[in-house]
Formats: structure tokens, sequence, C-alpha cells
């Protein structure tokens, strides 16, 4: 009886150590339990570097009579940027000087950078050592007979600070400006009041090369327009800087840039675990852990983090930049052409926060989008994020082969500036109550807007002008308003 | 004799092998597997924080580790459609606006709203209770309801009776949450409001469970962590509150929304006519979902 028993016990054991060991080989694991225990490592892009984070929006240079214009996205601009940049961060003299007797005019200008968000200078920062610590706005070179000048123009300061650079200073810049090849680059020149009376004189609006002009539709309002500018006082208020020649723009297709939702959601919370998901009406996908969201539709995602707006804000200028690098490569990634365009000290309600946009380039100019890319921060974190960026799909090899039936790209002329101004008046005069006898001019440029047509996403060239404070979006061929509410 | 020695050593032998196997298969949360979530220190701890708070703990509840898992929904259409028969066949005015369609019969005014949410007022004594409600014990009164829902096609499966709410006007509000497997899911919800013993309107709220994913399932935060938690949300009351109830369910916000998922929370009742939710898994209060500004 007794061995009967020991024998049922030794199979029961050999049947229970078969089971366990095939639980341990191929069972489930048990339930996952705690939260901390699944914390993982994000593999992320490296944040850039200080002086990839901040670079120039505009470098002119000057070639006698007119402006070449380089800026994000044009061949050759980063390079540029990085030969000044060097050589701006080895100039450690510290005879800056405040008095004024450095020069001004302004054909003696070789070289301007204009920077937005500004170049942190001076002491503990990367350029411009010896100068006292700030940020530059603009910063040009004089190019004198027997010698060359540096003029900063600080963002808190009026006041312009001169330096006469030394001789091998001098040569390098010059080494700098005669390497660069402006034969096929377009002209530009400054803006000026004197100019527009000039142009407007010379080349009344019955010369207008567009035929598709809405300014044309009525010969009534077509003489109203062009006395209404020269009525007008127009008061410029930036450094505009206007095309001489034609310029031909590309119209193409793009498509919102392909995010890794999985990896995108990891940046954005610790534990993606605690993560519930909710599918909207509109296709769009929620994410939330109850204190944070995220909302990922087709063209862009926005994420917001409310608890941490009631932090405070101590960490400077030169931080901030290196911070808005951190979360752009850290939430989506850096894609090239892509510029820091603003970074601002805001306050609300007593708390100070940065907020950090970037815009998007093509061959130099900007993309409007109908939602910025636009970071808000504090020394807590990232408390509001929009992402709303596009990849201009990949041009065709031979697109004048192409023409004019490529689905991809097509190349058009870009009205004259002259008839963009006078269209976007005309917008206002239409829209506004009261106008007033002098416009403010705040803005005249080209850019590319993305709109969708028969549901293909599109970057056309536009005109962007900005009156009054109004902003004005214009076809830059046919000259019809884009509103900006079709912006994507 | 020989083999009897040899099969006591090889059951020695296996019983050390399953043993070791079983720790291996449990472990590391072998502990967990035999510990109570809430220990007897924790939960004295707990009561000592929320009488500092003037809060009192007179709820009982299960001190065992306990799992819980997201569960996705979608707005039920299920009694919309057994209603909307039954108004068709009789006759109806339909409206619509942006926000909701308006169905108007003789007897009653039915509200579907896109959210999913189900409006029905009554318009005729179609829907009178046998007594006033103040006079029947809860039992009788729920019966009564549910026999005059049935009649209208507004009673949903899987529900279960909540609680009772008595207004100063002297109307009645009774509230209903809805079930799967035996756990509330507290979003879930039916209530019939009751005034001079007839119904005067019933609002459902129903969802349809999806289908979940185990991997998903996860150890919830101890009932005394989510106490805490809500005493430090609310603050010290200068009056003392009783903590009557707290049971283990699902909740969140509603949403217009195609599909979501709610999270286990631990519904805690505060003077008998109070609700918070604590999120089971963050120990967050659960309030309005933040969803960022519409794009």
């Amino acid at each position: 009886m007794m061995e009967q028993l020991k024998t049922v016990l030794l199979l029961c054991l050999i049947g229970l150590s078969l089971f366990l060991t095939y639980q341990l080989w191929y069972g489930q694991k048990p339930a996952e339990l705690v939260a901390e225990d699944v914390y993982e490592q994000v593999e992320i892009e490296t944040p850039r570097s200080l002086e990839e984070t901040v670079v120039p929006y505009r470098i002119v240079l000057n070639g006698g009579n007119t402006n070449y214009l380089y800026s994000k996205g044009n061949p050759g601009f980063d390079e540029l940027w990085q030969e000044l940049s060097d050589l701006l961060k080895n100039i450690e003299n510290n005879f800056f000087s405040e008095d004024q007797n450095g020069p001004e005019e302004e054909g003696l200008r070789c070289l301007a950078c204009y920077f937005d968000p500004a170049l942190p200078a001076g002491d503990e920062n990367l350029w411009l050592p010896g100068l006292s610590t700030g940020s530059i706005e603009i910063l040009s070179l004089y190019c004198l007979q027997d010698s060359y000048w540096l003029v900063i123009k600080k963002a808190d300061q009026e006041e312009k600070q001169y330096l006469l650079l030394d001789e091998a200073k001098a040569a390098q810049f010059s080494a700098i400006l005669e390497n660069l090849d402006l034969e096929n680059e377009t002209a530009y020149s400054l803006l000026t009041v004197d100019l527009i009376n000039e142009i407007m004189q010379d080349d009344p609006v019955e010369d207008d090369p567009i035929e598709n002009d809405p300014v044309e539709d009525d010969p009534t309002e077509e003489n109203t327009n062009e006395g209404n500018l020269l009525e007008k006082e127009i008061d410029i208020r930036a450094s505009i800087y206007v095309p001489l020649g034609e310029v031909f723009m590309e119209k193409f297709n793009v498509e919102p840039e392909n995010l890794e939702k999985e990896l995108l959601l990891k940046t954005f919370f610790v534990d993606y675990n605690l993560v519930r998901e909710i599918e909207e009406r509109d296709g769009s996908l929620l994410y939330t852990d109850g204190e944070k969201g995220l909302r990922l539709s087709n063209n862009r995602f926005e994420y917001s983090y409310p608890r941490l707006e009631e932090g405070q804000t101590t960490v400077n200028y030169s931080e901030a930049l290196r911070k808005s690098s951190s979360l752009i490569s850290f939430h989506g990634g850096w894609p090239e052409n892509l510029r820091l365009a603003d970074l601002s000290l805001n306050s609300r309600a007593g708390l100070w926060f940065y907020v950090a946009e970037w815009t998007l380039y093509k061959n130099g100019y900007p993309f409007l989008t109908g939602q910025p890319t636009r970071a808000s921060f504090n020394d807590q974190g990232l408390f509001h994020f929009t992402r709303s960026l596009y990849n201009p799909e990949a041009p065709v090899e031979n697109f004048e082969e192409e023409l004019p039936v490529s689905p991809h790209k097509i190349t058009v002329e870009v009205a004259a500036w002259t008839d963009a101004l006078l269209q976007a008046i005309s917008n206002i005069e239409d829209t506004a109550t009261d106008v007033g006898s002098r416009l403010r001019l705040g803005a005249l440029e080209l850019a590319y807007a993305v709109t969708t047509s028969e549901g293909q996403l599109r970057g056309i060239p536009v005109w962007f002008v900005i009156i009054n404070g109004e902003e004005i979006i214009l076809e830059a061929d046919t000259l019809e308003t884009i509103n900006k509410e079709d912006l994507l | 004799m020989k083999l009897g020695r040899a099969k006591l050593i090889l059951i020695i032998a296996f019983a050390g092998l399953n043993i070791f196997l079983g720790y291996q298969l449990f472990w590391p949360d072998f502990g967990r597997l035999t510990e109570a979530a809430v220990t007897s220190e924790a939960l004295r701890e707990t009561e000592q924080k929320l009488a500092e708070n003037n809060y009192v703990l007179e709820a009982s509840f299960d001190r065992a580790t306990r799992t819980s898992d997201f569960v996705p929904v979608s707005p039920s259409r299920e009694i919309r459609h057994e209603l909307l028969y039954d108004l068709i066949r009789t006759g109806v005015q339909i409206e619509e606006s942006d926000r909701a369609i308006y169905y108007r019969a003789d007897d009653r005014l039915v509200i579907i709203h896109t959210s999913g949410l189900l409006q029905v007022f009554f318009e005729n004594n179609r829907s009178s209770l046998e007594e006033n409600p103040v006079d029947l014990d809860e039992n009788d009164l729920t019966e009564q309801v549910a026999a005059i829902l049935e009649e209208h096609h507004l009673l949903p499966e899987h529900k279960r009776f909540d609680y009772l709410e008595h207004k100063e006007d002297g109307s009645v509000i009774l509230y209903y949450h809805q079930l799967l497997e035996d756990k509330p899911i507290y979003s879930g919800q039916l209530k019939v409001f009751i005034d001079a013993a007839q119904i005067r309107a019933v609002e459902i709220y129903w969802l349809v469970p999806g289908e979940r994913i185990p991997t998903r399932e996860m150890e919830v935060i101890p009932p005394t962590e989510a106490l805490k938690n809500l005493v430090a949300e609310l603050g010290p009351s200068p009056e003392e509150r009783s903590i009557q109830k707290i049971d283990l369910g699902y909740y969140s916000g509603e949403y217009d929304a195609e599909k979501w998922e709610i999270p286990p929370v631990w519904r805690i009742v505060l003077d008998n006519n109070q609700y918070y939710y604590i999120n089971a898994f963050t120990g967050n209060l659960e309030k309005e979902a933040v969803i960022p500004e519409q794009m």
C-alpha cells in the first residue's frame, strides 16, 4: 500500500515538473505588474549644436548696385554660414566701440546677416567672445577700400557697435566673399519708399506682364489701385528685399512627414502602457494618460500637458536655444532645411515660459502652413507642442521635359512685386473698414503655401504681404488670394 | 526494499525540482502572489492620514492584490435601433441639428446626440408608477421602473442599479451603471428622472466593449493609495467627511469619438452623495480628458 502511494506521488511530481518546465519555457508570463517596471530606452535623434540651431534667416551680399539673398534651403547657404560662424567664433578682439565714426553708407556694406532668433554673443557664448554679452539681430560687414569693419546691432540696443578688423580677419572675410559665385543668382533691391515711387511712375500697371492679373479684371479698379498706391504713404517697417528681374518658382506635390507613431508616443509618455487611445470621428487619434494628451491627425500632431503650465522659467537665452533643439530632436526629429524661426520669452499670469517656432524652407523660401511647428516650455518641461511639417516629393530628374503635364512639379513665373503690393493693398481696402492714408508695410516676400488641390497636397509659390498688421497671401503667379484658413 | 528507497529519493529530488521551477516561474513577483496589497500597517497609516485631514474611513474593501486592464469601447446603438423602430411604427416627426436628431412622437420626445447620449422625455401618463417613489422601498421602485422601461424598449442589458438621489423639489433620480463581466463601467449610465409618481425622462449613455488585449493587464494601485491621492487632491476638509464606499471599476469622461479606451478606476463615495474616480494605474483623479485644442 505504501509503495503504491509512493508510486502515485512520484508520478504526480514528475507530471508537475513537466508542466512547470513547459510553463517556464513556453507559457505566458504573469501579468505585467507595476508601471515602474516598464520604462524603455528610446532611440532618438541627437540634438543639434548651437551653431546649427541659430542660423541667419537671411544673408545679404552686396554685389555693387544689387543685393543677393541667401536663406535656408538655398544651395551653399549652410556652407556660407559655417564659414562665417567659424570666423565669428575666432574674433576675440574686445575693442568694439559705440562711437559714430564707423561706416554707415549702404553701398559700402558688402555682407549682412539677419538673425531671428538673435545670435547669442559675447562672454560664455560661442560667437564674438570679446564682446559684452548680448544677442545680435544684424551683423554687417562694411568693405572699405583700405579697411573692413564689423558692425553689430544688438536686440536690446539702438546703438550699433563697430569693430575694425585686423588684416588677417579682413582677408578671411574677403576670401569668403570672393569665393561666392553670384552670376546666376537673382538680384534683389532693398525696398525703399523712393524705389516704390520711382517704379510706380516708370512702370505703371498697364505694362503688367501677368496675363491673369485680377487687378485688370475691372478696368475702373485698375486705375483706382494705381492711384491708391501713389496717393497713400507707405511706411516700410522691416528690411524688405524685392527681386529686380524675373523669378521662377515651382509648384510641387508635398506629403506630410512620416513619423513613427510608436516612437513618437514613447517620447511623450514615459510609460506607454498607461496611455489610452481615443479614435475621433474625423479619424484623428488621441492618446492620453489622464494628465497629458497627444492628438495625431494626417498632417500634424498636437501635444498638451496642462499641469506643467504652472511652472516658472529661470534658464537664460542660450540655454533655451539648446533646450529648443533638444525638444524638436526628441519629438519627431529635426529635418533638413528646418530653421528655428523664433524664440521668445513670454508670460501669462506671472508665469514665464519660452515659445520656440520652426519654419521649413525650400530653395530659400519659407513654407506657410495652417498650424505652426511650435513648442512652449519652462523649467518643468514641454507643456505644449504642435508640429506640422511636409516633405516636398522627390524632384523629377529633368522637369523641363515633363512640362506642362508633370504631376510632380510645374515651374511658374512669379508676378512682379509691384503687382503683388497693389493687389495686397486692394485686398486690405476691400476688407478693412478704415485703412487710413498711411500703410505700414511689414513684409513683402516670396514663400510656399501648403494647400490641397483635388485631394493632393501641394506646395504653391505665394507672395506673403503684411500691411497694417494684416497678413495677405497671394498666389505668386495669378495673385489670387489664398485664405489663411485654407492653409494646411 | 531497494525499490522503495529509490522511489523515496526520486520523490525528494522531484519535489526539490518542482520547488525550484515554481520559484523560477513566479519570480520576481513571487512575493506579490502571496502578499496582500494592503497590509495592516498600510491601512493604519492611511486611516491616520485621512484622520489628519478630517476624513473617516467607513468603507471596507478587498485587501488582495488586484489586476485590471483598459477596456476599448464605442457608443452603443442597440437601444437606439429598437426605440427608433418602435417610434417609426407609431409615427414620428424628425428634426435635425448639428449635434443631435430630434424624434417627436405624440407621447414622447427622443433626442439622439452625436456623442451617443440618448434622451427620452415622456409627455403622457403611460410612464406612471403605481405609487409615489417616496412610499416605495428601493426594490419595489426599481422593479416598477424596470417594467416601464422594458415596455418602452429602454432597458439595456448588463446593468446594475447604483444609487438613488432625492432632490429638494421632491423628484427622484435613479442611477444604473453598465456591467462588464461583473465589473462596473461607471461611464455607461442609465438615469431615470421621476417626479410625482411618473417617469419624466430617461437618459442612456451605453457603451459596447471591444476586444481586450490580455497583455495590457497590469496590477492596480491598492485602494489605500487611491484614498491618499484623493485626500491630497481635495485637501483637508473643514468638516468631518465620511468615506463610505470604494470599488474597482472602469471610468472615463465622455468623448465625442468613434472608439476609445477606459482605464480602471477606484470609485470613492464621500458622504453618500459625492463620487470621485481615481485612475487605478496612475493614481490620478480622473477629470475631463486632456484633449489638445481642436486643430
